[in-house]
């Protein structure tokens, strides 16, 4: 501990507050159902879409799948396939210049799109 | 209204559940008793918002579509009870807690997660963590912390960090004390890379896990617990 620098053993010290201090919320035995976690806007549509039929498939022994796949718009589609894959975006920030990549890219395809749409009229 | 239940106790003081007043817990209970398809009927219509809320909570560090299979799961667990013979009728919304917090852990393992399960196992580490510092020492004996606010408040901006970072979090809360004797972040990179299946390097965890704190001590003193920020 001593050949520790202070500002490591600050760091040490506010890891054990926040582990200590996480482990014992998710301990806690009690549902104190007035802070349990809000419902994002989203979450509220899809439980709000959860209506009687839903429980009822489920005693009824049906297969029932309350995860919606992701859906994919055409222009999505080609925005994939013009470089932006879902695998390379998945990176938690995006950098400013990578941001510009994306933006340019975007626009590229675009612009493709409705050359296309010019083509077709 | 408080109803203690088996080891686990409900409040549900005021809270609007849902758009008209949901059946009590007491309620709930003669409906399982008289008949228990339409108790799971009236405990989903009623309880479902709440099951989620609770599952989230729990469930930290895993995706909404986990969670809501973790729902699914635990409604599916329930009629199977209420279905088994001697099904015991009693506090029906403590069994479904108690159903989901099986499978939030089942689920967190089947991600590679280490759901901790004793409480004990860190009192040691942490006492040596704070008594190094100051702060540490300070945070021990403090008396004037709302804790269970600041628990609350902490839980919330964790479960709010981006991708990586809350991956390393949950990591690092999950396996604190296997790997603090070693002082090392190696340990870490290496559960981290079984969560992500990606290599992850030692120098990069090391890095979300730096970039998180600073995000969760910013947004606590935000909120007026200005004591953790030790810079």
């Amino acid at each position: 501990m001593t050949d520790r620098s202070k500002q490591d053993r600050d760091q040490r010290a506010l890891d054990a507050l926040i582990v200590s201090q996480l482990r014992l919320r998710e301990q806690c035995d009690n549902v104190d159902i007035d802070h349990l976690p809000k419902l994002t806007k989203e979450e509220h549509e899809v439980l709000a879409s959860l209506d009687s039929e839903f429980i009822n498939r489920l005693l009824s022994g049906g297969s029932t799948s309350i995860i919606d796949e992701p859906t994919i718009e055409v222009n999505e589609e080609l925005l994939c396939a013009g470089g932006m894959s879902y695998g390379l975006n998945r990176a938690e920030e995006i950098d400013e210049r990578t941001a510009a990549e994306i933006e340019l890219k975007r626009n590229e395809i675009i612009e493709r799109l409705e050359r296309g749409e010019g083509r077709h009229e | 209204m408080r109803v203690a239940v088996g080891d686990v106790s409900i409040s549900t003081n005021g809270v609007p559940m849902a758009a008209h007043n949901p059946v009590s817990e007491k309620e709930l209970e003669a409906v399982f008793k008289d008949d228990p398809e339409f108790g799971i009927e009236a405990l989903f219509g009623d309880y479902r918002d709440v099951i989620f809320r609770y599952i989230k909570k729990h469930g930290w560090g895993l995706q909404h579509a986990d969670w809501l299979d973790v729902l699914q799961k635990s409604m599916l667990e329930l009629i199977i009870k209420v279905r088994a013979p001697g099904f015991d009728h009693r506090k029906p919304l403590a069994l479904v807690f108690t159903i989901a917090q099986r499978r939030i852990k089942d689920k967190l393992r089947r991600a590679k997660h280490r759901p901790s399960s004793n409480p004990d196992a860190i009192l040691n580490h942490v006492a040596r963590d704070y008594a190094g510092s100051d702060f540490g020492l300070k945070w021990r004996y403090a008396d004037d912390i709302h804790w269970d606010d600041f628990r609350r408040a902490l839980h919330e901006i964790v479960a709010t960090l981006p991708g990586k970072q809350l991956t390393v979090a949950r990591v690092f809360v999950d396996n604190y004390e296997d790997f603090r004797e070693r002082d090392t972040y190696a340990p870490l990179a290496m559960l981290v890379s079984r969560v992500t299946g990606e290599v992850e390097t030692v120098a990069g965890v090391k890095s979300a896990w730096h970039e998180a704190k600073a995000k969760i001590v910013r947004e606590l003193t935000r909120r007026g617990f200005n004591f953790c920020d030790t810079e």
